[in-house]
């Protein structure tokens, strides 16, 4: 019995070490909703993307994705660091200065990529 | 084998963790030397990019909570988030780099 | 008395760079809009966006048309004016003279004087009180004191080697990128004046300081120049700067030159 109980704690212990990375969040966000949030992606502030109202017009429209970027690590890369293509480009440099986390840069990723 | 698969899976759980959190300091364990450290590593660079006007909005907040979550017990996340404003100062301080060179593109 | 006549004559040159200098970095800047807004007439940027977009252009003059927001406290920072004192110092006592006086750059203590800073000094001389920077009563009495120098022209100044290290240390403030979002004045202002961030339109950087302090629908108040540069920087994930602090009066010595012949205007709403 007391062993069953150790086991039960540790595997409780363990799921809570396994869940506190993605906790930040809360609930679990879709790819769609750290896109077009504000205080997240806010990809929509300069680019237009299907689905999403009110788009900026300051980067490109997020269209076509595969054929633009057909290795999709290129894609992510651009998000991550969008300086290493254009120095002086304006986009943040999401994942460089940890304005998103890498999740939440796979996310958009998959995401846009889906585009 | 019971004991020997809760080993392995502690210390699967514990990497994940371990590399959510930032590496740009050496291994921490949340001790307090771990803490003084990081915090000291934020706050010099934090201090060298206000003396340029190049300080980042949320840096000082993040360094003060680092300091609060330290109090309160928590090591292993105040190590992180003084990790996490360290981090942003080594990239202000590359921006300051930049901003040397910066002028028109016209 | 040689040696004398060279450091005069090179003084001089230093001048003449130094003027040069602006003059070509204006005409540089001037062309980058001709080329992205082809449409808009240069004495149009004092307008800001409302020069670029029809839409917007119709409801800013429907708010012109009517009673502008900004209208009575403009009136009440005449009052003020006179009420602290300020027609008492020199720096203020004519107010079209000083609004486009300022900024200039003083010699003796080799600092940018804004018309805000003069106006913070004459009121601490004044009354003895410390003026504010950013809201309130130096935007009333700054626009007021503006609103007497409409329909003349953006002077701005830059004449010697000391005035000419300001400048460009403004100018290398306004193109250097900073802050977590890794972004410049220039960034929206220049190189993308004109288009949308969500369904705002990027105000372009020529023209902007011709209708400072202003009004803005989402302060629901007036505010000073150095207000929104704090705000604009916040936006970047940059640690905003105080008002007035040197590096602003550097950078708005920059900015208001970059508008030089541009007139000033007491259109002073903004969205």
């Amino acid at each position: 019995m007391k062993k069953t109980i150790s086991s039960i704690s540790a595997v409780v212990t363990l799921v809570t070490l396994f869940m506190m990375p993605t906790q930040a969040g809360a609930k679990e966000m879709t790819g769609e909703e750290v896109t077009f949030g504000r205080k997240l992606g806010n990809c929509l502030a300069c680019h237009m993307i299907p689905g999403g109202n009110l788009p900026g017009t300051i980067g490109p429209p997020l269209l076509a994705m595969k054929a633009r970027f057909p290795n999709k690590a290129d894609l992510r890369e651009q998000i991550w660091d969008a300086s290493i293509n254009n120095p002086h480009s304006i986009m943040p440099l999401f994942g460089k200065h940890q304005a998103l986390t890498e999740k939440q840069i796979d996310q958009i990723t998959d995401f846009i990529y889906s585009k | 084998m019971k004991k020997v698969l809760l080993t392995t899976l502690t210390l699967c759980a514990l990497t994940v963790q371990a590399n959510s959190l930032d590496s740009s300091h050496n291994w921490n364990n949340g001790s307090s030397d771990a803490f003084k450290s990081a915090i000291k590593a934020a706050e010099t660079g934090y201090k060298a990019n206000l003396a340029v006007n190049m300080a980042w909005r949320d840096t000082g907040k993040m360094i003060k909570k680092a300091k609060e979550l330290y109090k309160a017990g928590k090591n292993a996340a105040a190590v992180a988030l003084a990790n996490k404003a360290h981090k942003q100062t080594i990239n202000a301080t590359e921006q300051t780099a930049l901003a040397k060179t910066a002028g028109p593109r016209l | 008395m040689k040696k004398l006549i060279t450091t005069v004559a090179g003084l001089g040159l230093l001048i003449n760079v130094a003027s040069a200098d602006v003059a070509s970095d204006q005409k540089a800047f001037i062309n980058h809009f001709k080329t992205i807004l082809p449409n808009v007439e240069f004495a149009n940027y004092t307008n800001g966006v409302y020069a670029i977009d029809q839409d917007s252009r119709e409801q800013f003059e429907e708010i012109l048309d009517g009673i502008p927001p900004y209208e009575e406290a403009v009136e009440k920072g005449g009052k003020e004016y006179l009420k602290f004192g300020l027609n008492k110092c020199t720096s203020l006592k004519d107010p079209a003279a000083a609004r486009v006086k300022h900024p200039y750059f003083d010699e003796a203590t080799q600092q940018v004087v804004t018309l805000e800073s003069a106006i913070k000094k004459c009121y601490q001389q004044q009354t003895g009180k410390k003026l504010g920077s950013k809201k309130g009563k130096i935007a009333r009495i700054s626009a007021w004191i503006s609103d007497q120098a409409v329909g003349q022209k953006i002077n701005v100044k830059v004449e010697s080697a000391g005035a000419k290290a300001a400048y460009e240390q403004g100018k290398a403030f306004f193109y250097a990128k900073r802050g977590q979002f890794n972004m410049s004045c220039a960034d929206c202002h220049v190189y993308n004046a004109g288009k949308k961030a969500r369904a705002d339109i990027l105000s372009p950087a020529l023209g902007h300081t011709t209708h400072v302090p202003m009004y803005r629908a989402k302060w629901a108040g007036m505010g000073t120049l150095h207000r929104r540069y704090g705000g604009c920087l916040k936006n970047m994930r940059a640690k905003p700067l105080k008002a007035q602090t040197e590096a602003f009066r550097n950078m708005e010595f920059f900015h208001q030159a970059m508008s030089n012949g541009l007139e000033i205007t007491a259109d002073r709403y903004r969205k």
